[in-house]
């Protein structure tokens, strides 16, 4: 073995590997060195950028070996995938795949024209009182300072 | 030869006996067609999401049907569409029947127990 330096390591180059690791995220032994000096135009593989880098990754709740179905009755299932108003969640958010998210689309469509599901909610009905009523305070207060306006400028022409 | 599941929701103001007329109703025209019902689910009276011509609960039923021709489809939804009772309806083409109970009933059942062992807890 001649001391020339060594290849850059590619995250795929797997004969290079130490052969512990069976698929392409598994955990290899770390390198030292590797999460200290972080390099701006390097490449870095998943690997290298550690697990924080992997907890945000959920796989789609429809797909793989336990995946739930999508049924259109199961309510509290397809509840999961509505926000706050109503509205179906994007897939960013709810991680599900796209193809499946077009299936999850259908069944709540369907479970709303068997009205299981509202097409809309109201937001905090609580909130929205209180919104509603500082309006018309707010109104209110708009009102009365026009009357006044209004009797200050009759008697300033009296 | 086809799977259908067929739900249907009753205004709540009639008398209970309708919901047995319409499955009755559901059952005569499959028969004429040569089908088959593969299970009836009341759901029993649940309150909508939103009001349906002004109701705001109704009677679910859901019949698992197995149909030969889509005319019957045809004649069971125009049935519903000329019947006062059904407020709503809908078919949907399946690929099976399961037997089990559907997850409606699972959720009932589960809503039952959690008030039967409420008072325990």
């Amino acid at each position: 073995m001649a001391m020339e330096p060594l290849p850059a390591r590619r995250p795929n180059d797997k004969s290079k590997g130490k052969g512990k690791g069976k698929g392409k995220f598994s955990k290899g032994p770390r390198k030292e060195g590797t999460d200290g000096g972080f390099k701006k135009d390097a490449k870095y593989s998943p690997r290298l950028l550690g697990k924080a880098y992997f907890q945000r990754r959920r796989g789609c709740p429809f797909s793989g070996p336990k995946a739930t179905k999508i049924d259109y009755k199961d309510v509290r299932m397809l509840s999961k995938y509505l926000s706050d108003l109503g509205k179906i969640l994007p897939r960013h958010l709810s991680g599900v795949c796209a193809a499946k998210q077009g299936e999850l689309a259908t069944a709540i469509a369907r479970a709303r024209m068997l009205a299981l599901l509202p097409f809309v909610l109201k937001a905090d009905p609580a909130a929205e009182r209180e919104q509603r009523n500082e309006r018309i305070a707010a109104r209110v207060a708009r009102f009365a300072e026009r009357d006044a306006q209004r009797a200050r400028a009759t008697e300033s022409a009296e | 030869m086809a799977f259908y599941e067929f739900t249907t929701i009753i205004r709540p103001d009639v008398p209970t006996t309708t919901v047995e007329t319409v499955s009755g109703k559901i059952a005569d025209m499959v028969k004429k067609h040569k089908g088959k019902i593969i299970k009836t689910e009341q759901w029993g009276l649940r309150t909508l999401a939103y009001a349906i011509k002004k109701h705001r609960k109704g009677y679910y039923t859901l019949h698992g049907l197995q149909l030969n021709d889509a005319s019957a489809v045809n004649e069971l939804e125009y049935a519903m569409k000329l019947s006062d009772d059904v407020i709503r309806f809908m078919t949907v083409k399946v690929d099976e029947i399961s037997k089990e109970p559907s997850a409606i009933l699972k959720a009932k059942a589960r809503a039952e127990e959690a008030e039967l062992m409420g008072p325990q807890a």
